[in-house]
């Protein structure tokens, strides 16, 4: 072995002391036959890796044929006990060039297909089409399999048939595709549109159409999926994510972790971080740790801990602060049960109300009171910041937006006094509104939790809303709360709101503290407009305790979601709530 | 901005084709800067990716090898950025040289191939053993003399003595003047 070659060796095993090493790039830069031989040994190099992965392919094909191995067809008579292609014997040089050429024209019409298979795809105008090489070689093989059944059951070793297989040319590079580049580790809720048949993951296309999945990368990325989402595992490291929302959590052997999108790609310098992104409303990524690249290979921005990265449909990048966003994100696997937000499923909206996404995020005791957006109201404690309980009663002031969270439109008092009651920032009206005393007692709180005596959960019907399973909000009267469906519907772009569903009513615990005198006259009326619509009202009272179960069906031109209550007397012990309250959600079906 | 997609034109059957001719090379002159051959695949695979896409605004008269092999070093150049490695191993001038050596030899790249892969058929035993545990199971030297129960230093000979041997085997196959230095 000369001094290159033996170079040459330590570089590819990755053993050049430093002072090799320094001699291995003087030699490189100057001396041409090293260079050129260097180049050779890494073709070597490279076509022995081949071999190897072949190995690899080789058998799983073998499987595969066998599987695939379909009973004769009328006119080929037998041949059915053994199998062609795994025969072990010799072939003769003439049927492999026979074969070969065969395998060429089967190609050449597979790949005919496939050119039609894209034109269609293309008037679909959906994005990813990508070259799925995994399909495009099992079906090769499949065919190639009943060709050779058909051209003489000629005994030929399976090593032929695969290096057919690569004489025609379909790339070890992707037939690598059979790897296995991650596993599945937790799920919760999930329903899949095709459900995986190991924790093994592959590449390739996965939905999830309700609930979380975890999966972890080979190479050691975290990403828990949050339905309704349509991804592509594409390596150890990489993945797309077509429509959806995930997190991240990259530990430091797998910085570089890449997730494309179809706006923006995602390149990850160790960190956790939140990406959502669809087919119609750009990406958005929020960086909770580290820092990540987001762009293209013209252009590229880094997010830092603390910020969002936003990509329109433009694809201007813009960035944030984390702070002016909602809670997007589930960052943490829920457990079973533990939560009443399912994604893909149902939407809680008084998680909303806490300033969640829907699915957990939000902080239960969290308030929206009329006269300052947001106000801190501890849950379970004893201390309550806000000053709600000194026997004030405050007016109303008109309707006011909610920048905090994009999902709710805004908050107002409803009276029918001087002026009307505008429910939505577009300007909507409450047309029916009754007369009432155009004050409010509470804020809208997520949970509905009353302070009189102690801190407790209110109650409907015998039952408690007190844990996050069973969310409620409390909304003592007057007070109104207009949702945004279509911010909603956007965070989630495959997913269609089919219903509005909650339990209504004045909670029971009154009767646990006061004298029946005390309530018995308290009388609440809720309602539930759609688009300035009252689709649901109905007056509930204290003597029998009233609820009443609410179910409406939601169009996809619907926008605003508005639940009210009003009450004709002072707003005393007006102890409302709408328990569970729900979107109903419904995979879109394109 | 439309959201992208990739290729899926009429080109397409020649886009498979073309990325047939030059992927032998490609993936030689990927492998032969990222060592790690996880790594290595990632990149291969996001040149692919590339190819496909811009496939078909190549005037087609032009030579691929020179395009592709350009995307593959701005793709290597990419991964080590990600790595963040503090310094590379390669400057400028020697990327640019390997880059140009892979050119030269694109045109055996398919005949080292198909020698390689009747060369390789004749190994047995520990040798072969030596080559899966490195090109297939992915073991470093370490791993491997641990598995073998033999020294570094061994394995380490025995991979250069094997991969010897199949240059020889290459060589005479192809009869040419190749791995002469």
């Amino acid at each position: 072995m000369t001094d290159s070659q033996k170079l040459i060796h330590l570089y590819l095993e990755n053993q050049l002391s430093a002072e090799q090493a320094r001699e291995f790039q003087t030699r490189i830069k100057e001396d041409d036959a090293f260079v050129r031989l260097f180049a050779q040994y890494g073709l070597l190099n490279s076509c022995i890796r081949n071999e190897f992965a072949e190995n690899d392919v080789q058998a799983s094909l073998s499987r595969y044929a066998v599987m695939q191995c379909e009973p004769s067809t009328p006119g080929d008579t037998g041949q059915t006990a053994s199998n062609p292609i795994l025969s072990s014997e010799e072939p003769d040089p003439g049927r492999i060039r026979e074969i070969e050429s065969y395998a060429k024209r089967e190609l050449e019409k597979f790949l005919a297909e496939q050119d039609k298979a894209a034109r269609v795809d293309q008037d679909t105008r959906r994005p990813f089409i990508t070259v799925d090489w995994k399909a495009a070689l099992e079906a090769l093989a499949q065919r190639l399999d009943r060709t050779l059944a058909m051209i003489g059951r000629m005994a030929v070793a399976a090593s032929i048939v695969i290096a057919v297989l690569l004489v025609v040319g379909i790339g070890v590079d992707y037939v690598l595709s059979m790897q296995v580049v991650a596993t599945l580790d937790d799920s919760s809720h999930a329903v899949w549109r095709v459900p995986p048949q190991e924790t093994q993951l592959r590449r390739g296309s996965m939905a999830l159409e309700q609930g979380y999945a975890q999966l972890t990368f080979k190479r050691g990325a975290q990403v828990l999926i949050q339905a309704p989402c349509t991804f592509e595992l594409q390596s150890i490291n990489k993945m797309a994510l077509e429509d959806g929302s995930m997190t991240a959590n990259v530990p430091s052997q797998a910085v570089g972790f890449r997730v494309q999108t179809p706006w923006a790609t995602v390149v990850d310098y160790g960190t956790e971080f939140g990406l959502s992104t669809g087919q119609t409303n750009g990406a958005e990524v929020h960086v909770f740790k580290g820092k990540v690249s987001v762009g293209d290979a013209t252009s590229s921005q880094v997010a830092t801990k603390g910020q969002a990265a936003i990509v329109d449909q433009a694809g201007h990048i813009g960035l944030k602060s984390l702070g002016d966003r909602p809670n997007l994100f589930v960052r943490d696997m829920p457990e079973t049960g533990s939560c009443f937000g399912i994604p893909g499923k149902r939407l809680d909206l008084a998680d909303v109300v806490g300033g969640g996404n829907g699915f957990g995020t939000g902080e239960p005791g969290r308030a929206l009171d009329p006269t300052r957006d947001y106000a801190n109201f501890t849950f379970r404690g004893t201390i309550l910041r806000r000053p709600f309980n000194q026997g004030i009663f405050r007016a109303a002031s008109g309707f006011i937006g909610i920048e905090q969270s994009p999902f709710i439109d805004g908050i107002f008092v409803p009276d029918s006094g001087e002026q009307s009651t505008t429910i939505s920032s577009t300007g909507l009206v409450f047309q029916d509104c009754p007369n009432t005393h155009g004050t409010y007692y509470d804020g809208i709180v997520c949970g509905a939790v009353f302070d009189d005596q102690h801190v407790h959960t209110g109650r409907l019907a015998g039952h408690s809303y007190e844990t996050p399973e069973q969310p409620s909000i409390g909304v003592s009267a007057n007070v109104g709360l207009t949702f945004d469906l279509d911010s909603i519907r956007e965070s989630m772009s495959d997913c269609s709101i089919s219903r509005f569903r909650a339990h209504c009513g004045i909670s029971e615990t009154l009767a646990d503290l006061h004298e029946k005198n005390v309530y018995a006259q308290v009388k609440v009326t809720f309602w539930v407009l759609v688009d300035g619509r009252i689709e649901y009202s109905r007056e509930l009272g204290t003597d029998p305790f009233e609820s009443d179960p609410i179910d409406i069906a939601l169009n996809p031109g619907d926008r605003f979601l508005t639940l009210i209550t009003t009450t004709p007397q002072e707003n005393l012990y007006c102890w409302s709530m709408f328990a569970e309250p729900a979107l109903e959600l419904e995979r879109r079906h394109r | 901005m439309r959201p992208k997609r990739l290729q899926t034109n009429t080109n397409r059957r020649h886009s498979i084709t073309s990325w047939i001719e030059v992927q032998t090379t490609v993936s030689a002159y990927v492998r032969s800067l990222i060592l790690d051959f996880h790594d290595s695949e990632d990149v291969i695979q996001n040149i692919a990716l590339v190819f496909a896409d811009k496939f078909e605004q190549l005037d087609s008269s032009r030579d691929l090898i020179p395009w592709v092999l350009k995307v593959a070093r701005y793709e290597v150049a990419n991964y080590f950025r990600t790595q963040n490695r503090e310094k590379k191993f390669f400057d400028e001038k020697a990327m640019h040289r390997i880059e140009h050596a892979y050119q030269s030899i694109h045109p055996e790249a398919d005949d080292v191939k198909a020698a390689l892969h009747e060369c390789i058929q004749k190994l047995r035993g520990r040798p072969r053993e030596t080559l899966k545990l490195r090109y297939f199971k992915e073991m470093g030297i370490g791993d491997i003399s641990r598995q073998l129960g033999i020294s570094k230093n061994a394995v380490y000979i025995m991979l250069c003595r094997v991969r010897e041997a199949l240059a020889k085997c290459v060589k005479r196959k192809t009869n040419s003047q190749w791995m002469t230095s």
